[in-house]
């Protein structure tokens, strides 16, 4: 059974526009001048319960805006769109009771309260009686490890900690389907893999629908099975996890710190992106070579500093681009 | 109406925590007070006669009584909370709950004004008591007829400022047209009761919020009138149905047109 179905989707927003300068703010007060902006471009896609799809794409892709429509916050400018059998703007209050968000860059959480009244509050909200709520506070308190915090007021919480509480307080009331739109931003390495192991466990245990916009190539190396890459408002990938796995997410990026010139070839399987001075940038295709192979090349002893990096997701979608127009 | 309730305890909750910057603003209000009743004892110097209908000891307690409804209701619930959640698009988690924003936001105004209020009226009874005296037409039955009208004018004063924060939506900043209001207010409705204005501007003052929120409710106390809490009562229950339709129409038409940062 299908979770979401969208149908030609399309968003246009109006903005306004300046001229540089002081005679351009002034001008602008008496004549203001818009611009339009298709943020999303006629997009079609489904999603099945139970399953976790990766949305993602650049800055101003249209992710978020997508996810904004879906939960009944923006209006679509065309289109149409149904979650769980329901259209999100004619009756989103009906829809509010079964999905959950958590936007990484916004708050809902009451900051003086602590973490364990803001979850009594939310689940009052959503109509949960009082025993069921402690129950869940209970199970969530062991998952996260929230007794360190539970009684402290959020404002004096880590950013990981508060992102831990926005979490919880967006699944007091079981949604079906979860919309997280960069979950994972700006936290550490630890916070990110527990955040990740909970929406494995969440997905299998309850069955929740996930709906993943990041930036983070791990989020959607280890949650997701399908993902779509949005770019400019379009669909540019809609395809499985594996697929993209094999033929995006096998390279790696290996920039190192030389003590000494050394002259490299390509070999197969490393190929020489950047060559100046003492620094370094190799691409490794892990099909082929292996991190190490890439470190022996370069020789370990004349290494001063060494960074190796996913491709960014940016370089991933132009090469789709490339493939697609070719 | 249970999950608003709840909404109002988790607000009272929540201001308690921080209900000592109420103390500080008890100084700002009691001095305010003090110059304003000693311009009025300087005005009434030498003049045993009413002004406009009034002792000397009416006006001070209208000055007083208004006042309590302006710094009472003074909460930011309704003012900087709306408008910022607006325009930073936290109003995105806002629309994702299953209550009605506007009237979360009401529930949430009442629950934090709640405290305050309260304070406010008793420091404005001690300094009524000690630099005009007891009202000799204040009794039981006035007390009783003043809380619903008090309740009510706090209420209207909420929502107003509720539906000026909602033009949030279309302009940057809604604080300017907070300011004109705070500003009508005083000058209309607190600093001078209605019957010192020429006939035109009382028959505006008559048919607008403030004779609902200001001029209404501190006559009321002076007058201990039933017949001036039937008319006062008639207008708050109006004042409220047309702001009520208001917010409903402008955050609907706001909520439309919804431009939330990143998407």
């Amino acid at each position: 059974m299908k979770a979401i179905e969208v149908k030609k989707l399309s968003k246009t927003f109006k903005s306004k526009t300046k001229e540089k300068g002081l005679k351009g703010s002034i001008k602008a007060i008496f004549k203001p001048k818009y611009q339009e902006k298709k943020a999303v471009n006629k997009i079609s896609f489904e999603v099945e319960k139970g399953e976790i799809l990766a949305f993602i794409g650049p800055n101003g892709a249209g992710k978020s805006t997508t996810i904004k429509m879906l939960t009944g916050i923006l209006f679509p400018t065309s289109g149409e769109i149904s979650v769980l059998g329901i259209n999100p703007h004619k009756e989103r209050k009906k829809l509010a009771y079964k999905i959950g968000t958590v936007f990484g860059q916004k708050e809902q959480l009451w900051i003086h309260l602590t973490p364990y009244d803001n979850f009594k509050f939310f689940g009052a909200i959503y109509d949960i009686p009082e025993k069921i709520v402690e129950r869940r506070i209970e199970e969530y308190k062991q998952i996260f490890e929230l007794d360190e915090f539970i009684n402290t007021p959020v404002r004096g919480l880590s950013l990981g900690q508060r992102m831990i509480c926005e979490i919880v307080a967006s699944l007091i009331h079981e949604p079906d389907i979860l919309f997280l739109d960069e979950p994972t931003i700006g936290l550490d390495p630890v916070i990110k893999e527990k955040i990740r192991v909970f929406i494995k466990r969440l997905n299998k245990e309850k069955k929740t629908t996930i709906f993943l916009t990041s930036h983070d190539v791990g989020d959607i190396e280890k949650l997701c099975k399908r993902v779509i890459i949005v770019n400019n408002g379009h669909i540019v990938l809609d395809d499985s996890m594996e697929n993209l796995k094999y033929h995006y997410l096998n390279k790696k990026i290996v920039e190192a710190k030389m003590n000494t010139k050394i002259n490299l070839d390509d070999v197969d399987g490393i190929s020489i992106l950047k060559d100046k001075d003492y620094n370094l940038k190799l691409e490794v295709d892990l099909t082929k070579k292996s991190i190490s192979d890439a470190i022996k090349l370069l020789d370990p002893d004349k290494i001063i500093d060494i960074n190796i990096s996913n491709t960014p997701l940016e370089t991933i979608i132009s090469n789709i681009y490339k493939e697609t127009k070719e | 109406m249970k999950k608003y309730l709840n909404v109002a305890k988790t607000t009272f909750n929540d201001s308690i925590q921080y209900a000592t910057s109420i103390i500080f603003r008890i100084g700002g209000f009691t001095i305010t007070m003090l110059i304003l009743i000693s311009l009025w004892n300087f005005i009434y110097s030498g003049n045993d006669n009413l002004i406009n209908g009034y002792s000397l000891k009416e006006m001070i307690w209208y000055l007083l009584l208004a006042e309590i409804i302006t710094f009472g209701s003074g909460s930011k619930v309704a003012t900087n909370e709306v408008k910022n959640c607006i325009k930073s698009g936290n109003i995105a988690y806002q629309v994702t709950k299953p209550y009605s924003y506007p009237i979360y936001v009401i529930f949430k105004f009442i629950a934090d004004t709640f405290i305050r209020f309260i304070i406010f009226l008793l420091v404005a009874t001690t300094l009524g008591l000690i630099f005009a005296g007891p009202l000799e037409t204040f009794n039981i039955q006035t007390l009783i007829i003043s809380i619903p009208v008090f309740f009510l004018a706090v209420l209207i004063t909420g929502m107003t400022r509720i539906l000026i924060s909602l033009s949030s939506f279309w302009v940057e900043d809604s604080t300017p047209f907070q300011n004109v209001y705070s500003k009508i207010i005083l000058i209309f409705g607190v600093f001078f009761p209605m019957e010192m204005f020429p006939s035109i501007i009382r028959t505006i003052v008559r048919f607008s919020p403030i004779y609902g929120v200001s001029y209404g409710p501190a006559k009321l106390v002076i007058s201990s009138s039933f017949t001036l809490f039937k008319e006062v009562i008639l207008s708050q229950i109006i004042i409220i149905i047309v702001i009520s339709i208001l917010i409903s129409i402008v955050y609907r038409k706001g909520a439309r047109k919804l431009n939330v940062n990143g998407g």
